[in-house]
């Protein structure tokens, strides 16, 4: 079925989306953030600038492979998206493999430390996460609509 | 004597920070005694002054002297990226072998005083006394090393010494700039304060 909205509002849809995954993101990060203080017993856990660079992070992460597939979306059809979303997740999972692998061959390096071989096995099981966070529904339902104001205050919160 | 906490980027990845411990000792190279280690270190030049570089690190099993069957974490003073930051941070010269790919941020450093009736030498000594016990009680019962935010690492390493020791810290002062994984958890204190027999880690499971 071929796609009847104009572009703007294409573009619209997706920075909305994009808004709406973003702080979805962060929302769960602060979630894990404090089943961790708990297992841990940290006291003041958001208070910490981590959780928000990590949310931005994978934020931007995760976003790289719904942009090629909001396009073919736009432009074919939702199955064709879908396809696109998960050759260009897998290839992105792969790329970070092997930049981690030539990364470590550096001598000196610090890769086994950093986040980055973490980064690379949740890739993949995130950008299942993110797909319907990012895809499904209306982009102005209510529940997509109070993900984004939390998401965003918490967002606002820990930037500033 | 001056005492620095400094966090500074990891070497050769773009993402996460690394703390580490600078104590200036004085105009000339001098050895500080670790007793029950039997590890004296001597001061290397770091500004115009001497001083120690103490730091823990991610070891892997094929680079430990006792291997365990996985990466731990191990005290090393002087780890050449240690010193490049010190030298870098004290001398305020340019970051040497850092792109800028690598998302380069300078090494952050906070100056650390004792709390009040405590000279800057005898929190020096707590510092290095801390450092000892940790280096025989870690190769007895080993830390493990696992990938970030999912248990104890250099961050930890250099927070639990600090509020171990008499220093007047500000509230939240292990939280560094950055990505710095680890810095809110706490390694046991047995592991700093005595010889630890037996010494108890709950290690998370790792590769």
């Amino acid at each position: 079925m071929q796609n009847t909205k104009s572009s703007p509002q294409v573009v619209l849809e997706f920075f909305l989306r994009a808004f709406a995954a973003t702080a979805g993101i962060y929302l769960l990060m602060a979630l894990i953030w404090l089943l961790r203080a708990g297992a841990q017993g940290i006291s003041n856990p958001l208070q910490s600038d981590d959780p928000y660079n990590i949310a931005l992070f994978l934020s931007i992460w995760c976003l790289i492979p719904a942009i090629p597939a909001s396009i073919v979306r736009f432009l074919k059809t939702p199955r064709a998206g879908l396809i696109t979303y998960w050759i260009m997740a897998i290839a992105q999972a792969a790329l970070l493999y092997y930049a981690i692998y030539r990364l470590s061959l550096i001598p000196g390096n610090e890769v086994d430390s950093s986040p980055g071989p973490l980064l690379s096995w949740v890739t993949l099981p995130l950008a299942g996460l993110y797909y319907p966070l990012f895809f499904y529904g209306k982009e102005f339902h209510t529940s997509r609509r109070i993900i984004m104001v939390l998401g965003g205050l918490l967002a606002l919160y820990g930037h500033c | 004597m001056e005492i620095y906490w400094l966090a500074r980027d990891l070497n050769g990845f773009p993402l996460g920070r690394h703390q580490f411990i600078v104590i200036i000792t004085g105009n000339k190279a001098s050895y500080f005694n670790m007793p029950r280690s039997n590890q004296p270190i001597l001061s290397q030049k770091i500004d115009h002054r001497y001083g120690l570089v103490l730091g823990a690190h991610n070891i892997k099993p094929v680079d430990q002297k006792l291997s365990a069957n996985f990466n731990r974490l191990v005290f090393k003073a002087f780890e050449p990226a240690d010193l490049a930051a010190a030298k870098e941070y004290l001398t305020a010269s340019k970051p040497t072998g850092h792109a800028a790919w690598e998302n380069y941020k300078p090494a952050e450093a906070k100056k650390i005083t004792p709390i009040a009736g405590i000279t800057t030498e005898q929190l020096t000594r707590q510092i290095l006394d801390a450092v000892d016990f940790y280096i025989i009680n870690e190769k007895n019962t080993n830390i493990a090393y696992p990938p970030p935010w999912l248990g104890k690492n250099s961050n930890s390493w250099a927070q639990s010494i600090m509020n171990l020791v008499q220093a007047n810290l500000p509230q939240g002062a292990s939280d560094f700039d950055g990505a710095d994984a680890g810095y809110d958890i706490t390694i046991p204190a047995m592991y700093f304060k005595g010889i630890c027999s037996p010494c108890k880690i709950q290690n998370p499971v790792h590769r």
